[in-house]
């Protein structure tokens, strides 16, 4: 078993098995297993999800957070799986009765294998490798054998019996990984070794003058220690990768596609970037971070003060979906409805059915228009980043209506955010287009920079990997208009000088950004809240494809209107 | 397959502890209401039972007020089942008519056709329903657009009649009662206006719980042995949970698809062959096959036979 990568097929069918056992399908789940040719285990997978059901999520990845920091984390993870194994298949057997016939599998398939091995060689392979072996020696009812009657103990320990309590077993793990492999400092590892974590976050997040976390003390705290260069360099790059993980969870691509993908656009103004694309993640489970920690504090937070604000103004909000959603239907209808036409079925016109029994025409019938539904399908861009702060409620809330008044007329809508910080231009997924729930997007919150030409690139990247792309797709950003980020461009010309990216240059490159995305049949339009100094930019960016919104009540009534231009120009 | 006929589903009724005098009025309207021989043919006789006391003591309440009914729920709620059972217990003809997006007003009231000679009125299964007294099931109403429904509204409110154009003022008969199905979310529809919804009684039909489940296996299989039969019912909610999150479609989310695998294997397939045909066959996305199958794996055997299944060999009700 080893942890999350990124997304392939076989990923998703083995995050697949992992939820169905856990019953549970808004977990990230904490390991997924493959057998050796490369598909995923379903015994495994099923074991870790219904370890998931029976032991729960936080004391379950609490328990293998607490040694992740050590060097023989990977040693501990098989060997407390082995333990939990046994637990879960006791207690669930009873409810699903195959799975003792799923573990007779597993078994065999281990010693499969491992052909070449004799079992001497396997109880010879270290500790893991043999309690492994006396494991499936045992589910097929064969007697393991060892030497010392200390690995004896370790087998009889990692046998612990369905009737005790959840917190029982992960103490009793706790206790045999203390006992037989001498290590005690259970405390949850990442955010208590300076050399290894916290300090070279923070020596980076001044560098960068950017973090998500807004407030908090830590800022303050010392640095980390002195580094040669390269080494420094290299663990620079490390510790951001694992902060932006530790926030915003695992890439939803796979990691061959986030390389291409960074490859084609992390070019010219954005060769300093990197890029990260993940889904919006409803729980937290690098917990080990402090800073992990105390940013999704800071999102959950967040997350409450929008889902209030929709409840508080739930009239205002209710009226104004009802109030676009009609207008969005209408419109609709308009926009595609096609004529009924003459055909051998359908209505007869009285007029024509003289054809029939004269003119041997059967074609006296009129045929009706097919499905008037347009073949749209709508991506909303929020920007997430600082300087949107003070209106985060606002915008989620102006997000959760447009999406919902698009839904309501089975329009397809997708909604990103965008934000940018320590060189990471990171596009978070609130909502797919399939959910049919627009909940998600209240997770929205701000914090960071804004890199908005490299967020319109990575957009358009990813409408080409889409497997069923909509033939009109309108891309509708909630903006300020004011992209900026601490991450510098490449010196340009004669010049040997880096420059920042913001104020004139950042508007070009957005809009350089936005026109190759019209080149390629997206319509791009923007729903402005920002201050009248940034209109100029708006209007370089957008054209005249915008509209400004001061007040929320104004929002059903603009946004329609906005999209009734951009369907009319479509049409035309 | 055994059918089931107002009587037995009467007798299902009181063991459920429907309200018994919801019954006797129900009773008393069939009594009131006999069939003519002509139309007995349509009256349904329900394969399935539906299950759920609540549900069936709220749909009686409002269709022995004269009120129409509008089920919504998810898929295999057993909203078709539920009206079947109605017209059945009510013993009234039933009229299936199907929404799709190309319903309009000639395909539901009825529409001019040429006979050879002249041009004559062909009525429709609305008109037919009202004239005779039967129970209109409309099925995914959600699916037609609403302005093709708004011929409708006079039969469904107060005015209970129908008028055709050019043609007569039918009025509805007492015993007419229509029974809307919708599936809200499901591709290809949409919103209900609020003049078609307010000529409804809405009622939100659950997904079949736990209990009725059991009670709907043990009704159909009277042989299937407990432990297996159990693992199909947990199957069932496995695939609800998955489609729920959106994992696969609502496609694999069949409730028949499981009964009819359980009959195949009765026939002698193995369990892998039975559910491919019957759950994992209903998608074609080969990734979507492959997500249902490891839930099917994880919960069953694929070699299991009928036998295992069945107290002997195979029975069903």
């Amino acid at each position: 078993m080893r942890p999350v990568p990124a997304m392939s097929a076989e990923e998703r069918r083995a995050m697949g098995m992992v939820r169905n056992g856990a019953e549970d399908y808004e977990i990230t789940p904490p390991f997924l297993s493959y057998r050796p040719d490369g598909q995923a285990d379903l015994y495994r997978n099923t074991v870790i999800g219904l370890a998931v059901k029976w032991l729960g999520f936080e004391p379950l990845t609490s328990l293998f957070a607490s040694w992740s920091g050590s060097s023989r984390a990977g040693l501990f993870d098989g060997i407390a799986w082995l333990g939990i194994e046994n637990y879960i298949y006791e207690k669930e057997l009873p409810l699903r009765p195959h799975l003792a016939a799923l573990r007779r599998e597993c078994a065999a398939e281990f010693f499969a294998g491992r052909g070449g091995l004799s079992r001497q060689q396997m109880m010879a392979g270290g500790p893991l490798l043999q309690q492994q072996a006396a494991r499936w020696e045992s589910v097929l009812g064969r007697e393991p054998r060892f030497v010392f009657a200390k690995e004896k103990r370790l087998k009889e320990a990692l046998e612990p019996t369905g009737d005790l309590a959840p917190a029982q077993l992960l103490q009793a793990l706790r206790e045999i990984i203390a006992e037989y492999f001498h290590f005690s400092d259970f405390r949850l590892s990442g955010a208590h070794r300076p050399s290894e974590g916290r300090s070279l976050f923070l020596r980076k997040e001044r560098s960068h003058r950017d973090s998500l976390l807004q407030r908090g003390d830590w800022e303050d705290a010392a640095g980390g220690q002195r580094m040669g260069r390269t080494a420094a360099a290299r663990a620079r790059e490390a510790a951001d990768r694992a902060y932006i993980e530790a926030c915003f969870g695992p890439p939803c691509l796979s990691a061959r596609e986030l390389a291409r993908m960074e490859k084609v656009l992390c070019q010219d103004a954005h060769a300093f970037c990197r890029l990260w694309v993940c889904k919006s993640r409803p729980e937290h489970e690098h917990a080990e971070q402090k800073e992990a920690l105390l940013f999704a504090r800071e999102a959950a937070e967040q997350a409450g003060k929008n889902a209030d604000f929709i409840r508080k103004e739930r009239v205002m909000v209710q009226a104004g979906i009802r109030s676009l959603s009609a207008r969005l239907a209408v419109m609709l209808e308009n926009f595609a409805q096609e004529l009924p036409e003459t055909g051998v079925r359908g209505r007869l016109m009285g007029e024509r059915a003289y054809r029939m029994p004269l003119l041997q025409d059967p074609a006296v019938f009129l045929k009706p228009a097919q499905d008037p539904r347009p073949d749209l399908s709508v991506d909303l861009l929020l920007d997430a980043s600082a300087s949107r702060t003070a209106s985060q409620e606002m915008i989620a809330a102006q997000a959760y209506m447009l999406a919902e008044s698009m839904m309501k007329c089975r329009i397809p809508v997708r909604v990103l955010c965008f934000r940018s910080l320590r060189g990471y231009t990171v596009l978070q997924i609130l909502k797919e287009d399939k959910e049919r729930s627009a909940a998600p997007i209240l997770q929205y919150f701000a914090g960071g920079w804004n890199r908005d030409g490299l967020a319109l690139k990575a957009l358009e990247y990813l409408e080409t990997l889409r497997e069923d792309p909509s033939s009109r797709r309108l891309l509708l950003v909630l903006t300020d208009a004011h992209p900026s980020d601490s991450t510098e461009m490449p010196p340009e010309g004669r010049s040997p000088l880096k420059h920042s990216y913001e104020g004139a240059a950042a508007t070009e490159d957005t809009a350089a950004a936005a026109a190759d995305l019209r080149k390629k049949r997206i319509r791009i339009a923007a729903v402005f809240t920002g201050s009248h100094s940034h209109l100029e930019a708006l209007k370089t960016i957008y054209g005249n494809h915008f509209v400004r919104i001061r007040h929320m009540e104004q929002l059903a009534q603009e946004a329609g209107t906005l999209l009734e231009q951009e369907l009319i120009q479509w049409r035309g | 397959m055994n059918k089931h006929h107002a009587a037995d589903l009467l007798d299902c009724l009181r063991a459920e502890g429907v309200r018994e005098e919801l019954l006797e009025e129900t009773e008393a309207f069939r009594k009131k209401h006999p069939v003519p021989a002509e139309l007995a043919d349509r009256v349904p006789a329900p394969t399935y039972v539906y299950y759920g006391k609540a549900v069936w003591e709220k749909a009686l309440a409002a269709l022995l007020c004269g009120e129409n009914l509008l089920l919504s729920g998810p898929k295999a709620s057993g909203k078709n089942v539920l009206a079947e059972n109605l017209s059945c217990l009510f013993g009234r003809p039933q009229w299936d008519i199907s929404f799709h997006i190309n319903v309009d007003a000639a395909y539901l009231i009825g529409s001019d056709t040429f006979d050879g000679e002249k041009v004559v009125f062909r009525p429709g299964p609305v008109y037919l329903c009202a004239l005779q007294g039967g129970f209109g099931v409309l099925d995914e109403i959600n699916m037609a657009r609403n302005e093709a429904l708004a011929v409708l509204h006079a039969a469904l409110d107060f005015r209970r009649v129908l008028d055709v154009p050019g043609y007569a003022r039918v009025p509805l008969k007492e015993e007419t009662r229509f029974i809307a199905t919708m599936n809200y979310g499901y591709a290809g529809t949409r919103e209900l206006n609020a003049a078609l919804c307010s000529r409804f009684a809405v009622l939100d039909m659950p997904v079949i719980g736990e209990e009725d489940f059991r009670k709907l296996l043990k009704t159909t299989f009277p042989e299937l042995k407990a432990q297996p039969g159990e693992q199909f019912m947990r199957l069932f909610y496995d695939l609800e949970r998955k489609a729920a999150a959106a994992e696969i479609s609502d496609r694999a989310l069949d409730l028949r698809g499981i009964l009819d695998a359980l009959r195949l294997m009765g026939r002698g397939l193995s369990s892998g062959d039975a559910l491919d045909m019957c759950i994992c066959g209903k998608v074609f996305d080969p990734l979507e096959q492959e997500l249902i199958r490891d839930v099917i794996r994880a919960r069953l055997p694929m070699d299991l036979t009928g036998a295992e299944l069945f107290e002997e060999s195979k029975a069903e009700a």
